[in-house]
């Protein structure tokens, strides 16, 4: 898996979890990946972080955790935290 | 008292660093510098845990003391009651074992599940000792020939076996214990790892019975399933990362000249985590019911004017494997003395997908005559 297809990876569980947030302001950052964007400013609630979990694994079917999210806090963190997570299995 | 009045890096929190992730402190390769620091800082909240960080022994033993403060792993059963409920999963092995942990309990009902269990422990203890001691005879006739040995693999996991298996009333096999369950209490896994941890509960029963020795009842086989959870990861961790530590730091020493502390030198459970039921004050502050708290047990590894023996914890939730532990590490420490074997560590990894545990995923040792 390449940093670009983990990181569409991670895009696409957000906005999964973004489906019932019904929240679209980071949708231009979200999908340039020049650009980064905190989950902080994504303002996740437990629920929709265990959303993104679930959709991230169930697309990449490699395990992703809670504190994943608060260890790798960003879209192109996570993403090159599955990159590698992806490339050890 | 808001949170934002304590953070690491302000004068409530000095001796801290700002830059330090308390995700994953207990387990980055500075910890034994971090946790060596003196002075203590006082207690300070975490905003990315959304938790306050406790490292002062004195803080660490006074608030464990508190009925006030629950452990967080007594809301577990409840969670994966809502997992099931909200995702349509079903965990019926945890959801049967979850009962006899008293760490998912806490007051009242924490009492019954902990008498249970410690008589269990008490019961099978010197069985499981004179166990260790033949499986010791086996693990120092893997070391003596010297070269290069894995502890986890050759040391620590056929200890932790013996153990459990002594503790279950049958012989275990290294494929028996492939997974580890005791991350379950980590709140923050992610569904897939708790389906996982399920499967291998389940596998786990089914060897158990299959076992001709096994005569267990239904709640029984909990119970055993329950000391498996609790105890797996703790004593493989607490042997492990002691030997690492030891073996890391006398670089080059022969094993016989080493000084083997009678206490374990490192802890596989490095924090716990509390929950505040009520409001209460310690030390001058108020924290509001629904603190929660991340407090460090590995201080007590560090500390020398604190009782290192507090590593296992203090108060209602104290580790009930304390005894049998120690009995392990005694008996280990006291075989390795012997050895006039040089020791050296060529590659150590700590297991990577756990961040509750410190467990090693591999401890490379080499020895020379």
């Amino acid at each position: 898996m390449t940093f670009l297809e983990a990181r569409a990876q991670v895009v696409g569980a957000i906005q999964h979890a973004w489906a019932t947030m019904d929240d679209v302001r980071f949708a231009k950052a979200l999908a340039d990946p020049a650009q980064d964007v905190p989950f902080e400013d994504l303002k996740f609630d437990s629920l929709a972080a265990m959303e993104v979990c679930m959709e991230l694994e169930e697309r990449t079917d490699v395990e992703i955790d809670l504190a994943d999210l608060v260890a790798h806090p960003s879209v192109n963190r996570l993403a090159e935290h599955l990159q590698s997570r992806s490339a050890a299995k | 008292m808001s949170t934002e009045e304590s953070r690491p890096g302000s004068a409530d929190g000095a001796g801290a660093d700002a830059a330090v992730s308390f995700l994953t402190l207990h387990r980055d390769s500075a910890r034994h510098e971090y946790f060596a620091q003196r002075p203590w800082p006082a207690p300070f909240f975490d905003r990315n845990l959304q938790s306050w960080i406790v490292l002062d022994p004195k803080d660490v033993a006074a608030l464990l003391r508190m009925p006030v403060l629950r452990p967080g792993t007594a809301g577990v059963a409840a969670a994966h009651k809502e997992i099931e409920r909200r995702y349509g999963l079903s965990f019926e092995a945890l959801d049967s074992v979850f009962p006899h942990i008293p760490l998912c309990a806490h007051g009242e009902a924490h009492r019954e599940p902990r008498r249970r269990m410690a008589t269990m422990l008490a019961r099978c203890r010197s069985e499981i000792v004179e166990g260790v001691d033949r499986c010791l005879d086996d693990v120092v006739a893997r070391l003596e020939p010297g070269g290069e040995i894995e502890l986890m693999n050759e040391v620590v996991g056929p200890l932790v076996r013996v153990v459990l298996g002594g503790l279950a009333g049958v012989s275990l096999r290294e494929e028996d214990v492939q997974e580890s369950v005791s991350i379950v209490f980590d709140r923050m896994i992610g569904t897939r790892k708790r389906q996982r941890i399920e499967q291998a509960l389940r596998t786990l029963a089914e060897r158990l019975r299959s076992s001709p020795d096994w005569d267990k009842t239904g709640e029984e086989e909990a119970a055993v399933l329950a000391l498996f959870i609790l105890g797996n990861d703790a004593l493989a961790g607490t042997l492990g990362e002691s030997l690492y530590q030891l073996f890391r730091t006398n670089a080059g020493s022969r094993m016989c000249d080493i000084a083997y502390p009678e206490i374990p030198n490192e802890t596989g459970i490095p924090y716990v985590e509390r929950v505040a039921e009520a409001a209460f004050a310690h030390d001058g502050r108020h924290f509001e019911a629904g603190t929660r708290l991340r407090v460090y047990l590995l201080p007590f590894a560090y500390a020398e004017e604190a009782d290192r023996s507090d590593v296992f914890g203090v108060g209602a939730h104290t580790c009930l494997g304390k005894p049998l532990t120690i009995d392990v590490w005694r008996r280990l420490t006291a075989r390795l003395a012997g050895l006039p074997l040089h020791v050296e560590v060529v590659d150590y990894e700590m297991r990577t997908d756990d961040y509750l545990f410190n467990v090693p995923a591999r401890i490379m040792i080499r020895t020379w005559q």
